[in-house]
């Protein structure tokens, strides 16, 4: 009873709230589609105005378009696609172009098809929100692309052969010009929207640099001369595309074999270059494979590269886990020493010198030897006392025995080890005579400021500098890595914390500062005066 | 044997079984001291000593591990001298950090021990403590000395401050100093923290350290309290 109230109650609440949400919801939707099949009429207008002949397209990218947009906003976006097919058929169909309704409508039907298999295809080979940088990634969209195309050529063969468009001779032909055009196309488009969906400002940010300019530069002389000499030179645009790959990642490297796709389309059609002095089947074939050869070999180059990147980063991260691990353990083990053997060693002094005692009490026969041996257990339990200080010393010291610099010079060999990171160092030569704790502190803060510096500020290179005058001793840490606001909480917020109270155990003062871009400078005084008692004043 | 009435009465508290084990044994080989106790812990030396109080024993100084689980021996020496002004308590643990000897005699003790110390210097320690006197681990008493005491002045202390600081600076608590200059035990007291404040000192034991170093203590005079720090 009480149930039913309740949902009558929570259906009500509902229905009165879900209708303005409803309305939205469904204004947005409509919107969405209309967008969609907007710009899939405009790549295909683009597409039908580089045309070879009057009714060869060498790509077609709408396709892919479709495809990238399904996979990454959903299938339930497919209205677009349809629309939008059906204005570039209807407009066939009114532009005269004698192709038959049914013919048309065959296409469509296969077109539709095409979009919503590759994009269900790619979601399902290569997940979600792909970065494209997993060769399994790239290898998993090529399987998609080249499924959803097959299914669109075939369909659009069997209908233009149904309407005695083409012929049955012509028909192999036919397919394999479709199915490569929209290969090319996908491959093409595909990459291009789904990287730069990911993360449009920061590759915009990576494009806008010197190198950026210079590649898109490189990028277009070297498709324009690729294309536009009559030999055959058309691997003259791969070194700009391998420089995209390797240097600025899947997004860029697409949007350079766009531009050398678009480039080369553009010539041919414009009746130039080397693929236009080709027979027209001949041209649209050369046309393709340059594209599909072009768009592959860079977007598996950038997967690899990308791969190449995260496991160097991997295997520095690990390497400094593991030092970090090893750190805790000598520290864990000299605690535990601490806490076990010297208060045993302690106890044994104790109950030595009680027996000692006792036995000066007591006249008995074998006092000699008893208290000879009584001074031999508290000799060794002393000398044990003393080593085992030693060891615990030498164990619970980060710095080691030969002083913070080299400590922290190790500490940047490991950092630099995979690459991309480069530490300068900045000493005098000589030993700084430094009390223990300053040397502890110092390399703490060291250690500190490098590891964040490769690991959260990016940064690729640090200038470490150490200077001793006028009875203080500075080092500062310099890095051109992303820098951060130092008064918001930040993600290595511990670190700074460390820091700082690394820097007030030894009376130093500490500066950081830093800025979003503008890298990061780590400030550290240490003042040497009387409070330390072994240090640099004797 | 040495009559009871003369011995020094001392309480252990250590929450490691092994070293108390060992205590015990050495401080009950030791013809001079009494112990009448041995506690693992906050609760168990505070019941201890309510209950020694009760039978008129307390101890005369206690034995105290830094090192415990909390709450620690620092608290432990802070709340034992709180409620039992007359005992005396010396520090004993395995970590010579500045901090925490800082700590253990801003809680009031008047020793501090490390836990490789020879067994003689125990028994030392407690017997120091007894007198009224200081008793610090060498090493950690010369660090204290040449280390983080403040560069204050003696300019701004009047005479009778100097006199006293002096006093302080060989080991003398307040009622003796307070006997040699015949004036009030409250006053005494007044002065040691007035000369605390000019100074920027925390305690008596680093106001002691300031003394010595400065050579306000002559050295025939601190001869007597040697093993306050070996300085």
């Amino acid at each position: 009873m009480s149930t039913q109230i309740h949902a009558g109650v929570s259906r009500k609440i509902f229905s009165r709230s879900a209708v303005p949400v409803d309305r939205t919801a469904a204004a947005r939707y409509v919107a969405g589609v209309l967008a969609l099949a907007v710009a899939y009429v405009a790549t295909a207008k683009g597409a039908q105005s580089l045309r070879y002949t009057a009714s060869v397209s060498a790509i077609w990218p709408p396709a892919g378009v479709g495809i990238a947009v399904l996979y990454l906003a959903g299938i339930r976006w497919w209205p677009g696609i349809f629309v939008g097919e059906l204005l570039v058929n209807g407009d066939l169909l009114a532009s005269g172009s004698g192709l038959p309704v049914g013919s048309l409508m065959g296409q469509q039907a296969g077109n539709m098809a095409e979009v919503i298999v590759g994009a269900l295809l790619l979601r399902r080979l290569i997940g979600e929100r792909a970065a494209l940088d997993r060769t399994d990634q790239v290898g998993g969209m090529l399987l998609a692309l080249g499924t959803g195309t097959a299914i669109s050529a075939t369909f659009g063969t069997v209908s233009m052969l149904a309407g005695d468009v083409i012929t049955q001779s012509q028909a192999a032909t036919f397919w394999r010009t479709w199915w490569l055009g929209d290969s090319a196309g996908a491959l093409v488009a595909v990459p291009l929207v789904i990287t730069w969906a990911r993360a449009p400002v920061a590759t915009l940010r990576r494009l806008v640099t010197w190198e950026g300019g210079l590649l898109l530069a490189s990028v277009v002389v070297l498709a324009v001369v690729s294309v536009s000499i009559d030999e055959s030179v058309t691997y003259m645009v791969f070194p700009a595309l391998i420089w995209a790959a390797f240097r600025f990642g899947p997004a860029v490297a697409a949007l350079s074999t766009a531009i050398a796709a678009g480039i080369a389309i553009g010539f041919t059609a414009h009746e130039q270059g080397a693929f236009f002095n080709h027979p027209i089947d001949q041209r649209v074939l050369s046309t393709q494979l340059y594209i599909l050869v072009a768009a592959l070999t860079t977007s598996f180059l950038s997967a690899v590269v990308a791969e190449r990147r995260r496991s160097a980063a991997e295997l520095v991260e690990a390497q400094l886990r593991e030092g970090e691990r090893a750190l805790e353990e000598r520290h864990r083990i000299a605690r535990d020493l601490h806490d076990s053997v010297s208060q045993a060693l302690f106890s044994t002094v104790l109950h030595t010198r009680a027996a000692q005692k006792a036995l000066a009490r007591q006249d008995v026969g074998t006092a000699g030897s008893l208290s000879r041996a009584l001074r031999s257990i508290g000799e060794l339990t002393r000398s044990a006392q003393g080593e085992m200080r030693a060891l615990i010393f030498e164990l619970g010291n980060e710095a080691g025995a030969d002083g913070f610099l080299a400590a922290l010079s190790r500490h940047a060999a490991t950092l630099t080890a995979q690459g991309g990171f480069r530490v300068d160092i900045e000493a005098p030569s000589q030993r700084l005579s430094l009390p223990r704790q300053v040397e502890t502190q110092l390399y703490g803060i060291g250690r500190e400021a490098l590891t964040n510096a490769a690991r959260h500020a990016q940064a690729s290179n640090v200038t470490v500098r150490v200077e001793e005058r006028a009875g203080h001793v500075s080092v500062q840490i310099d890095d051109d890595g992303c820098g951060f606001d130092p008064t918001a909480s930040p993600v290595g917020h511990y670190g700074l914390e460390s820091m700082r109270s690394r820097a007030a155990e030894i009376d130093a003062h500490l500066t950081i500062s830093s800025t979003r871009g503008a890298g990061t400078v780590i400030r550290v005084e240490v003042p040497l005066d009387s409070r330390w008692p072994d240090g640099a004043r004797d | 044997m040495v009559p009871e009435t003369e011995r020094i009465r001392v309480l252990v508290v250590d929450d490691h079984a092994v070293v108390r084990r060992g205590l015990v044994a050495f401080l009950e080989s030791e013809p001079d001291l009494d112990l009448v106790g041995d506690a693992d812990g906050y609760d168990h030396a505070l019941e201890m000593l309510a209950e020694l109080d009760a039978q008129a024993r307390l101890p005369d100084v206690v034995l105290m591990d830094l090192q415990m689980a909390a709450p620690d021996g620092i608290a432990a020496t802070r709340e034992i001298r709180a409620r039992y002004r007359d005992i005396e308590v010396v520090a004993l643990t395995s970590f010579g950090e500045d901090s925490r000897v800082h700590a253990a005699l801003d809680a009031g003790a008047a020793g501090y021990l490390l836990k490789d110390a020879d067994a003689d210097e125990v028994s030392a320690a407690i017997r120091a403590a007894h007198r009224g006197e200081l008793h610090l681990d060498p090493a950690i008493a010369r660090r204290l000395m040449e280390g983080a005491l403040p560069d204050g002045s003696t300019a701004a202390m009047t005479a009778r401050e100097l006199q006293v600081l002096r006093l302080i600076g060989t080991g003398k608590a307040n009622k003796e100093i307070a006997a040699k200059l015949a004036i009030s035990e409250r006053t005494a007291r007044t002065h040691v923290s007035n000369i605390l404040g000019k100074l920027g000192l925390h305690s008596r034991t680093q106001a002691a350290l300031w003394a010595v170093r400065e050579g306000l203590v002559d050295t025939a005079e601190g001869s007597d309290r040697a093993d306050a720090g070996g300085a």
